[in-house]
């Protein structure tokens, strides 16, 4: 038996003051009465005055402690590690993102995870199949096997990622391998809530989440940004957030180029979130990095980097006469930016970055694109219009908040009186939905990134919110974003000409070096360190000419920051007869222990009363 | 306490000892027959008294009529001792006060029938406080019992000291909560020697008979203060309340043997209950 919440043990002290009440209120207690003559037969009571004796006389007090340390026991939440055996085969999910690095539990959690996952193999049943899935960004199956020592080889392959888990995409995948199970069992070990996700678990599965991790008490940068000024410098943004119960005062560095540029001393309040601002950053600094100099359990958080592209890029604005958007040109200094009609429009107009608003050309553009509400005829969406019955912005779901283009945008008073459907591709994740139609969507296509917008600018009041010129910003920034990478998001990196016999080589932060096999065409298990990577291309072997990219690892999603939570035991099963847990699979008793005293003290409650 | 219509006072007479023409055998005859009436008292008529002693002179003077009481009317001498230890102090309502609240209810009847009181209360010692005739001095018993505390230790009688030889009581009372060793008891005994009729008024509290404790608390002796540690309360009242009547029985026996009667009451009767308890009890009749 063990104890989930061992600090609750504390409140056992206060059995002292208790007990202390309870021996000092006896002895200052006296009765005067007529005569003590009748009473003298009680004298042979008292000469046995012992403790013992004490507790055994005092019904009340034995009453109170009895309920105050079943209580303070519930509140531990004890659980107890059966080992009963499984009847049917188990699919073992292991939680692989980045806050899996957390140090809460010594060294870190992911060695918790495994330890954990080791001792639930151990008493799997024999000759029924176990099969482990890596819940990283992409979940992956790492074995289906029926021998134990197999999947316990497999599991000291799995690492820990800077990604985010995707725990939808993971019961997914356990669902459709499932199917070909008999009786299956499904074992998530996380350190993340995993509620929301399995009322779409098909019934007839059985379901157990063993949580990992102790703690919650995080502090982390969530939010990160650079603007350019039109002052010719920079501004940046950033937002804290810490999720712990008590105040925090820390101190945060901001580093230009390497060198110490401002320190703030920050004051958090219990679960605060803050935003900070740095204005008249010179315009030409290269690295500008942000680190907390506080060391909680979770460092991966507490630092970004940021490399300055230097560039100045190219916008085409392609609309009609429309002020929102002709009034942003204002914001992107730094860019070289010019507003075509759709009719004096050609294709020989390039730019870095194509802005079209209610138009679209029968081809595209090389480059980055932003499209405003495209016209129904047009060649790539098949587009349908709605209108919205009421300007109520209650159906509007914001789906991923995390994407870039989402920071510090607020869209409460965001009222959209007509929008589009546009069909696009199966794979194109929305980011904001009316319903189930998506408002706004980001992706990216043959490695040029796209913005849809489908609601016409004219009729909304986008135009006039705050977010709109952020959201363009962010969008800009997106679009240039190659050199900044966040984890948990699969970002491009792109690289130019690729000779046949080129050869890559990875230089990580920490300076380890690694070879990159790009066939595979990702990085991400090299990516575990936040800073700057180098990735050199190798062109002739002969005279060891290189080809150098840079890009950042700037931070990790905010996903992974959130430890708002330490996730409890989650355990259903329609068929719970057949859900028999195994290894460590921690059978709660709290609402026993509760009956227990509520028994007591009814019990207490008819035996005062036939007392009177 | 109800307050007690004062006719009922008139209806009400304390019994009366055997007398002189049926003394039993061996007891002395005393001096007080009707046979040479003397005029104890003066009262304005009323109709029904008789007509041959009504004050004639008193009447030429004042045109008044008035009524000679003769002293063989009134000629029971009712003794009250009460029990002003420590221990009386207790009860909710005071033992004490409930006890005061007897004599005076007593002293009422005595003056509706013109009987003698005379009071005296004890604790250590005896203490007189005279005798109290009718209407002349029946205020002063009030005052008298307003003054009296509770205190000391009980220590029942052996003897009314000033009594003169072979002057007997007609009716004492003994008013006392009685919860004292068995040995005090045979005081009585030899008050009984110099009384016709004897009464043992018991008083008891709630408290006394249910006493109110808990676990771990400490009993202390009212009068002696002595202390008593208890441990369970429920072993302790059940063995208390065993003890309680053994004392009980044993004092009933006691009084039946000794021709002394016993009225036990609890100190939360009304006076129509203890009236009634005094009628019972052959102290009071109609």
């Amino acid at each position: 038996m063990g104890l989930f919440n061992i600090n609750a043990l504390w409140f056992f002290l206060i059995l002292i003051p208790i007990l202390i009440f309870y021996f000092f209120r006896s002895k200052n207690k006296n009765v005067i009465v007529s005569t003590t003559e009748f009473w003298k037969t009680q004298q042979n009571q008292t000469l046995a005055l012992s403790i013992f004796q004490k507790f055994r006389s005092n019904r009340s007090l034995l009453f109170y402690l009895i309920i105050t340390t079943l209580l303070i026991f519930a509140f531990a939440k004890p659980f107890i590690s059966t080992t009963s055996s499984l009847n049917g085969d188990s699919i073992i999910i292991i939680d692989t993102s980045a806050s899996m690095l957390a140090t809460d539990i010594k060294p870190t959690r992911f060695n918790d995870v495994i330890k954990e996952a080791n001792k639930l193999i151990d008493t799997l049943p024999s000759e029924r199949s176990i099969t482990l899935i890596n819940a990283g960004l992409i979940p992956k199956l790492v074995i289906q096997t029926k021998v134990k020592k197999l999947a316990k080889q497999k599991l000291t392959t799995l690492i820990p990622t800077l990604t985010s888990s995707n725990t939808s995409s993971a019961l997914k995948l356990a669902e459709t391998i499932s199917n070909q199970l008999n009786n299956p069992t499904i074992f998530y070990l996380t350190d993340k809530e995993s509620k929301e996700y399995l009322a779409k678990l098909p019934k007839e599965i059985s379901y157990r989440q063993i949580p990992i991790g102790t703690s919650f008490e995080n502090l982390a940068i969530t939010k990160f940004q650079v603007i350019k000024s039109k002052n010719d410098s920079l501004i940046i943004n950033a937002t804290l957030n810490w999720d712990g119960n008590k105040s925090l005062e820390t101190e945060i560095e901001l580093m230009i180029n390497s060198q110490l540029y401002d320190i703030k001393t920050i004051s958090f309040s219990p679960k605060e979130q803050l935003n900070l601002q740095w204005t008249n950053i010179p315009k030409n600094s290269s690295t500008i990095s942000l680190n907390i100099l506080t060391n909680d359990f979770f460092q991966l958080d507490n630092k970004v980097i940021y490399l300055n592209p230097h560039k100045d890029q190219t916008i085409n604005i392609i609309t009609e006469k429309n002020d929102f958007l002709e009034n942003l040109t204002g914001l992107f200094e730094g860019y070289t930016i010019k507003i075509i009609r759709p009719k004096e429009y050609t294709i020989i107009n390039n730019a870095d970055v194509s802005i079209f608003n209610n138009f679209l050309p029968n081809e595209l553009p090389k480059g980055d694109l932003l499209i405003i509400n495209p016209p129904i005829d047009n060649k790539h969406f098949k587009t349908t219009p709605l209108s919205l019955e009421t300007n109520s912005i209650e159906q509007i779901n914001i789906i991923n908040e995390t994407h870039p283009i989402m920071n510090f945008i607020d869209l409460k008073e965001l009222i959209i009186s007509e929008f589009y459907k546009n069909e696009m591709p199966l794979n194109i994740k929305p980011i904001i939905n009316y319903l189930d139609n998506p408002l706004i969507s980001a992706w990216e296509e043959s490695s040029q990134k796209r913005i849809l917008i489908s609601f016409p600018l004219e009729k909304s009041n986008f135009g006039k919110l705050t977010s709109f010129p952020i959201l363009f910003y962010n969008s800009i920034e997106w679009f240039s974003s190659e050199n900044n990478f966040m984890t948990g998001n699969l970002n491009n990196v792109k690289l130019g000409e690729i000779e046949n016999n080129s050869k890559f080589t990875l230089t990580m932060p920490s300076n380890k070096f690694q070879i990159i096999d790009l066939n595979k065409k990702s990085i991400e298990e090299f990516t575990n360190e936040i800073g700057i990577y180098s990735l050199n291309q190798t062109i002739d072997s002969k005279t060891n000419s290189t080809n150098s990219t840079k890009f950042t690892i700037n931070f990790i999603g905010s996903t992974e920051s959130n430890f708002q939570n330490i996730p409890q035991i989650i355990s259903y099963s329609n068929t719970s007869t057949n859900i028999q847990p195994s290894g460590k699979i921690k059978n709660e008793f709290v609402s026993w222990i509760l009956i227990i005293v509520l028994i007591i003290l009814i019990l207490e409650w008819i035996g005062r009363t036939q007392w009177k | 306490m109800t307050e007690i219509n004062n006719k009922i006072f008139k209806h009400l007479k304390f019994v009366e000892p055997l007398s002189a023409k049926k003394r039993l055998f061996g007891q002395h005859r005393i001096n007080s027959s009707g046979n040479n009436p003397e005029y104890f008292d003066t009262r304005e008529y009323s109709p029904g008294d008789d007509f041959r002693h009504v004050a004639w002179n008193t009447y030429a003077r004042s045109d008044k009529l008035y009524y000679n009481q003769l002293i063989d009317e009134s000629n029971i001498k009712v003794s009250i001792l009460l029990d002003s230890s420590k221990s009386m102090k207790l009860g909710n309502p005071q033992k004490l006060l409930y006890a005061k609240n007897i004599v005076l209810l007593l002293s009422r009847i005595a003056r509706a029938n013109n009987n003698q009181i005379e009071f005296y209360s004890f604790s250590k010692t005896l203490t007189k406080y005279g005798r109290f005739f009718t209407n002349n001095n029946f205020n002063n018993i009030k005052i008298i019992l307003n003054k009296l505390n509770a205190n000391g230790t009980t220590k029942i009688p052996s003897s009314f000291k000033e009594s003169k030889k072979n002057e007997y009581k007609d009716i004492t009372l003994v008013i006392s909560d009685f919860l004292f060793q068995k040995k005090q008891l045979d005081s009585l005994l030899l008050l009984k020697k110099e009384t016709k009729l004897m009464y043992a008024i018991q008083i008891l509290s709630t408290d006394d008979i249910l006493p109110d404790i808990s676990d771990n608390q400490t009993i202390i002796d009212a009068e002696h203060a002595t202390q008593i540690p208890i441990q369970q309360k429920t072993i302790a009242i059940k063995n208390y309340l065993a003890t309680l009547s053994k004392h009980q029985n044993y004092m009933r026996k006691f009084c039946a043997k000794y021709n002394i009667r016993l009225i036990e009451l609890v100190s939360n009767l009304s006076n129509a209950s203890i009236l009634s308890k005094f009628r019972i009890g052959g102290l009071l009749k109609h």
